[in-house]
């Protein structure tokens, strides 16, 4: 049977879609012939039914699919209709699954997929026909395919995951000068569970992804370091939850809003965010987040708090619907409040505060992708709240209200775009980029880290060419833009050379060269100095206090990269120059080289090594630091049951004058064996046992402080880890 | 090594004069350049402490009493230390918040000493700047500009006290700011100490500080701190956001806490030039990963790389942590002397603990496993031999005897972890012959290929090892 709508004419594959509804299942007649007919046809070296050879040079036979295009079964025999008779093997493939030894070929012209216990892949994936003939594969077809999970959704996964560990201190050792062993010999356990699940059907999905660990020793709890003692032995790490539907998107846990550099710019905490299509080209986008990020369940939707919450609302209008991205306006709003709290897992200087802002961004680009532009203004009131830690010496007055302004511009033309000026094989591209970013004194918005009083502008070329590509920038900044007399106004200048250079590809013929490692150079010279002098007896400034610098810093990065090896090289250079009133000597240089090399030695053997060294001169002080370290290490997987790894370093401190020096070793190796344990029904448990032994040694002496010590510590642990799931 | 200065001579006199019987004698630096327009930490030593006097609170100022800085009125000399709090009154910008507290006692040579972190919030650096300013405060209900408070609004703010005038500008006050730390309980009653804080621009003059620190995996695009990982897989890669006052080279290491070792207290989070000089040997070492040294230009943020991934454990379970350690760097602008000359290095100083990235080392995903269980005995995995190289764009062939008795088997060929083709078979099947373009764009790359039998239901039951080789 056959798709009347199509008629007896056959298409190329990408052409031959059926209509929405079309039979989903190939005709009872179609699978009654190829059930009669029994034959396989394809498995190889299985003779082809036609001699003929597939069509050579030029476009494919084509196929048609009498699976219809709508989502199948995973388990449904799928039909496939040639658009000739093809000679020689015919080898199938749904996606990059080879399927051919479940082909049956009931007629020349049409071939039958059986899966017939091997479900399908999942998802939207391509079914590939090749003819083998004479060890020549020709294409023969490529047809969409949209296979539904065996649960009858078009996607679906469920990944559950739980670990339980014992971890112990079996023994150690430490001398006098070590840091004093707190706990001695101990066993602790923890766990690990995480669950990530995919559901999606008839246009909608949802996702959760969720993970939590536990420990029965309090200080290694996840919030030990901002709770202390009160910190949850078991704890949520993270948490998302999306759901989306036809452009609608909801979106609970860990997640993130806001893409204005001066309002909101990718602010990533736990809350609620919302997306919704409104009109054609009009989208809006709401967000209620906590103020900082967090961890543990205590606070679930990160919204307990009113005056630790971050509002968002983001509105945008393509102008230009026929043409996405052409030219896209937002409007954001932002109204936040946060505590004095540092971050989860950040380390900061948190304030309590207050802003309010309104933010307009305009996108565009014109009809060749050429001209490029990215304009950012925002407008934002904002204000210090109390802190109760700030006023432990005695109440503050109020902060006030300040309104500042600020605007980003991003501007990009291509100058030159596939340019054959140096040859039709390496087109050049030659991009004009100037940013500009003006910030008053006093601005602050709580969704980004801009800082204020501001006004910096950046130019650059940057050229691409047969995979090079080279930059030169050119950038200017200066603060104190209000010229208060009494404050320091500060100006930088800085110019940067950046240059990729992928050499295996160029040195190499047919592929690339590992011999060449692939090269980043970066130049760049930076001054900053007093643009001004406030009076000292105002400001406490004088002439020595104020800054004029000269840096330069140069970096030679390489990488070679080979099928069984990797190495590297860097090499960082630092120059600066002092040159203000008093201090002209104060000048410093740093130079460092750092080494690393990887072997792979078959799938069992893994070696790394690395080295560093670094060298800092004070010209000042007319002191050179030297500092050096060597590591080595080794995984070997013996076997499917045993593991061996170990490292070793060493690490040595010099000065040129003798006033301080360290050595330092460390060495560690484990061994992890690896078993099962019976479970449930046939399940079995995967079971890891380690011992691992640490020892490390320091010795510190510094003449200048008449201090000395030699730390020497060793540890033997063990630990056993149970996968449940 | 000492930077000879008229200005730390005059602050040496200082110490000289000021005989212990008189407590607390100093501080230094006495005086700092600190950034306008947001936060600054800079390591400050507190000399010659008399037995039994301790350190209470902290705070700063915008003004001193008139009589503090008589001779003294450009600020380049120490205030001396007083006996009573040399703030204006109603200048008050607030004090040291408690989770910036880093004071520690201290010993250099004969002297006691009290070391310290004064962390200068944002929003005291604002206050210092509205007051620079001259400006005037708004009624606090003001949104956008939009909407203005009546005069008279009882919500309005009292005007702040007159600050010392500015011959420059009318209106507009002086810009330096103080901190003061107080101390009780020595021989002379309670001190107070002052150091000047002068509004600069938070590049070069600066100490080397960092006010916010973030360390993140990348995953996908997205910053993660918290990290699953299966047996023997190599984490992404990871990097520092930092922002930072001052320049310079930011040195140290990243090391690796491992399942059994002691985790790290409080003070091993810390960056080295947090801490006294003497404590600094005794912050608790783990395993060393890689060294780092970056020089930090006058700007204020950079991004960092991490260390090489390749390089952090993942073949035992459990969970690990990788700290960035800091050591104290050679920064001019962060010395402090100790007393007697000795200068503490402390480029690099934080006022909080620097975070943690954490990772969790677990089994494998279940393909991965069934190789550790290993095939059945007679399983022979013969073409392509371990190691073969295949010439890139061909058809490649496979063989392998065993496995007879499987319902289904699946061959599977994968590269840089990335499945790239896999091939349901028959039972019995033992030759497979791979299409050309499963070679044909990987040339130099290393593949590696395995069996895997499969039940009626085709659920996973037994898998050989992966078997390498390589595309030329």
């Amino acid at each position: 049977m056959r798709d009347p709508a199509h008629g007896p004419v056959i298409r190329r594959a990408k052409a031959a879609r059926h209509p929405t509804g079309a039979v989903r299942r190939p005709g009872r007649g179609v699978l009654a012939v190829a059930a009669a007919c029994g034959t396989l046809l394809l498995a190889p070296p299985a003779p082809a039914a036609d001699p003929a050879p597939a069509a050579e040079g030029g476009k494919p036979p084509g196929a048609v699919g009498e699976y219809g295009d709508g989502w199948v079964a995973a388990d449904q025999r799928l039909a496939v209709r040639l658009a000739a008779p093809v000679g020689g093997a015919l080898r199938v493939f749904v996606g990059t699954l080879d399927v051919s030894a479940f082909v049956r070929r009931p007629e020349p012209s049409v071939l039958v997929v059986e899966p017939s216990g091997p479900a399908l892949p999942a998802g939207e994936v391509p079914l590939r026909i090749f003819a083998v003939h004479e060890g020549r594969w020709q294409p023969v077809a490529e047809l969409p395919l949209k296979v539904l999970t065996r649960g009858g959704f078009e996607k679906a996964s469920a990944e559950p995951k739980l670990a339980l560990e014992t971890r112990s201190r079996a023994a150690e050792g430490r001398n006098a000068d070590a840091p004093p062993g707190e706990r001695g010999r101990y066993v602790d356990l923890a766990g690990k569970a995480s669950l990530s699940a995919t559901l999606e059907r008839a246009g909608t999905s949802a996702e959760l992804s969720l993970n939590a660990g536990g420990t029965s020793h309090r200080p290694q709890a996840l919030r030990f370091g901002e709770r202390g003692v009160r910190a949850p032995k078991v704890d949520l790490e993270d948490y998302r939850v999306d759901w989306r539907r036809a452009g609608y998107a909801l979106g609970l846990g860990h997640v993130s809003h806001g893409n204005h550099p001066l309002l909101l710019d990718g602010w990533a905490s736990r809350g609620l965010s919302a997306t919704l299509p409104l009109l054609r080209g009009l989208d809006l986008s709401l967000s209620a987040l906590n103020g900082a990020a967090i961890a543990g369940s205590d606070n679930l939707f990160g919204l307990d708090e009113p005056d630790h919450r971050v509002l968002a609302a983001t509105l945008g209008l393509e102008l230009l619907p026929e043409r996405p991205g052409g030219l896209r306006v937002e409007l954001s709003l932002l109204h936040a409040s946060v505590q004095a709290l540092a971050g989860f897992d950040a380390g900061e200087v948190p304030d309590a505060q207050h802003s309010r802002g309104l933010g307009l961004r305009l996108l565009g680009k014109d009809r060749s992708g050429r001209l490029r532009v990215d304009l950012a203004l925002a407008r934002s009131t904002f204000r210090n709240t109390a802190d109760p830690q700030l006023q432990a010496a005695g109440p503050l007055s109020p902060m006030p209200d300040q309104t500042r302004n600020g605007h980003v511009g991003e501007l990009a033309y291509d100058l030159l775009a596939d340019s054959t000026v140096l040859g039709a094989r390496h087109p050049l591209k030659l991009t004009l980029q100037w940013r500009r970013e003006h910030v008053e004194p006093l601005y602050r918005s709580l969704g980004t880290s801009l800082g204020p009083d501001l006004l910096s502008d950046r130019i650059g070329l940057v050229a691409t060419v047969a995979g090079a590509q080279v930059e030169l920038q050119h950038h200017r900044r200066e603060d104190n833009l209000d010229r208060i007399a009494t404050l320091l106004k500060t100006g930088d200048r800085a110019w940067e050379l950046r240059a990729t250079l992928p050499l295996p590809a160029w040195m190499g013929t047919d592929k690339p060269d590992a011999r060449w490692p692939a090269l980043k150079v970066a130049r760049r010279w930076h001054t900053q100095r007093a643009l001004n002098a406030p009076p000292a007896a105002q400001s406490g400034l004088s002439a020595t206090h104020l800054p004029d610098q000269a840096n330069a810093t140069l970096e030679i990065a390489a990488a070679w990269t080979a099928p069984a090896w990797t190495a590297s090289w860097t090499l960082a250079h630092a120059d600066q120059d002092n040159r203000q009133a008093g201090r002209e000597r104060a000048d410093t240089a740093s130079l460092s080289h750092r080494l690393s090399v990887t072997r792979q030695l078959g799938e069992a053997l893994s070696l790394n090594g690395g080295a560093n060294w670094a060298r800092q001169h004070n010209a000042e002080q007319g002191l050179a630091r030297h500092t050096g370290s060597l590591l080595l290490g080794a995984d070997w997987r013996v076997n499917e049951r045993w593991t061996l790894g170990g490292s070793g370093s060493v690490q040595r401190a010099r000065d040129s004058q003798d006033s301080a020096r360290s050595d330092g070793w460390g060495l560690q190796g484990q061994v992890a064996r690896s078993f099962e344990l019976p479970w449930v029904g046939s399940r079995r448990l995967p079971v890891q046992f380690f011992v691992r032994y640490a020892s490390l040694a320091e010795r510190q002496r510094n003449r200048t402080f008449g201090s000395s010590s030699t730390v020497r510590q060793w540890g033997l642990d063990t630990g056993l880890s149970i996968t449940v799931f | 090594m000492g930077r000879p200065s008229w200005r730390a001579a005059v602050a040496a006199a200082v110490l000289l004069v000021a005989p212990p019987a008189w407590a607390v004698a100093g501080v230094s630096p006495f005086g700092v350049n600190v950034r306008s327009s947001g936060p600054t930490s800079v390591f400050l030593t507190f000399q010659n402490l008399d037995a039994g006097e301790v350190a209470a609170e902290a705070f700063w100022c915008g003004e001193l009493q008139p009589g503090v800085t008589v001779g003294n009125e450009s600020l380049q000399l120490p205030v001396p230390v007083q006996a009573a709090n040399p703030c204006l009154p109603g200048t008050l910008y607030g004090s040291l918040p408690l989770r910036h507290a880093r004071s520690r006692t201290s010993t250099s040579g004969a002297f006691a000493n009290l070391t310290d972190v004064m962390t200068i919030p944002a929003s005291v650096a604002r206050r210092a700047y509205l007051d620079a300013a001259g400006i005037a405060p708004a009624p606090p209900e003001e949104f956008l500009g939009l909407r203005r408070v009546a005069q008279g609004d009882p919500r309005a703010l009292p005007q702040p006290p007159a600050r010392r005038a500015n011959p420059f500008a009318a209106g507009i006050a002086n810009s330096a700011f103080f901190y003061v730390r107080r101390f009780t309980g020595g021989s002379g009653g309670d001190r107070y100490v002052v150091v000047t804080c002068r509004m600069a621009g938070g590049g070069a003059r600066v100490p080397l500080s960092l006010v916010d620190v973030r360390l993140q995996f990348e995953v996908d695009g997205r910053p993660v701190t918290v990290l699953g990982v299966p047996r023997g897989e190599v984490l992404p890669r990871a990097s520092v956001r930092l922002a930072y006052t001052g320049s310079g080279v930011l040195r140290g290491r990243w090391e690796v806490v491992a399942p059994g070792d002691a985790e790290p207290g409080s003070d091993d989070l810390l960056t080295e030039a947090t801490l006294p000089v003497e404590r600094r040997a005794l912050q608790r070492r783990y395993t060393l990963v890689e060294r780092f040294e970056h020089f930090l230009p006058p700007s204020g943020s950079a991004i960092l790389p991490g260390p090489d991934p390749r390089r952090l454990p993942a073949t035992v379970h459990g969970a690990y942590l990788v700290l960035f350690r800091v050591e104290a760097s050679d920064d001019g602008e962060a010395l402090s002397d100790t007393g007697g000359g000795r200068l503490a290095q402390a480029g690099g100083v934080a006022g909080f603990p620097m975070p943690v990235l954490r990772y969790h080392v677990g089994e494998a995903a279940e393909p991965d496993r069934l190789a550790e269980l290993g095939g059945p005995a007679s399983l022979q995995l013969l073409q392509p031999a371990p190691d073969a190289a295949l010439p890139a764009g061909q058809a490649a062939g496979f063989a392998w005897v065993g496995l007879a008795r499987a319902p289904l088997v699946r061959l599977e060929v994968e590269g840089a972890g990335q499945p790239v083709l896999s091939a349901l078979l028959r039972p019995g099947t033992t030759r497979y012959e791979a299409p050309p373009w499963m070679t044909a764009e990987r040339a130099g790359q290393q593949l590696r290929w395995r069996l895997v039998a499969l039940d009626a239901e085709a659920r996973p039951v037994v898998g050989s090892a992966w078997q390498a080789f390589s595309v030329r």
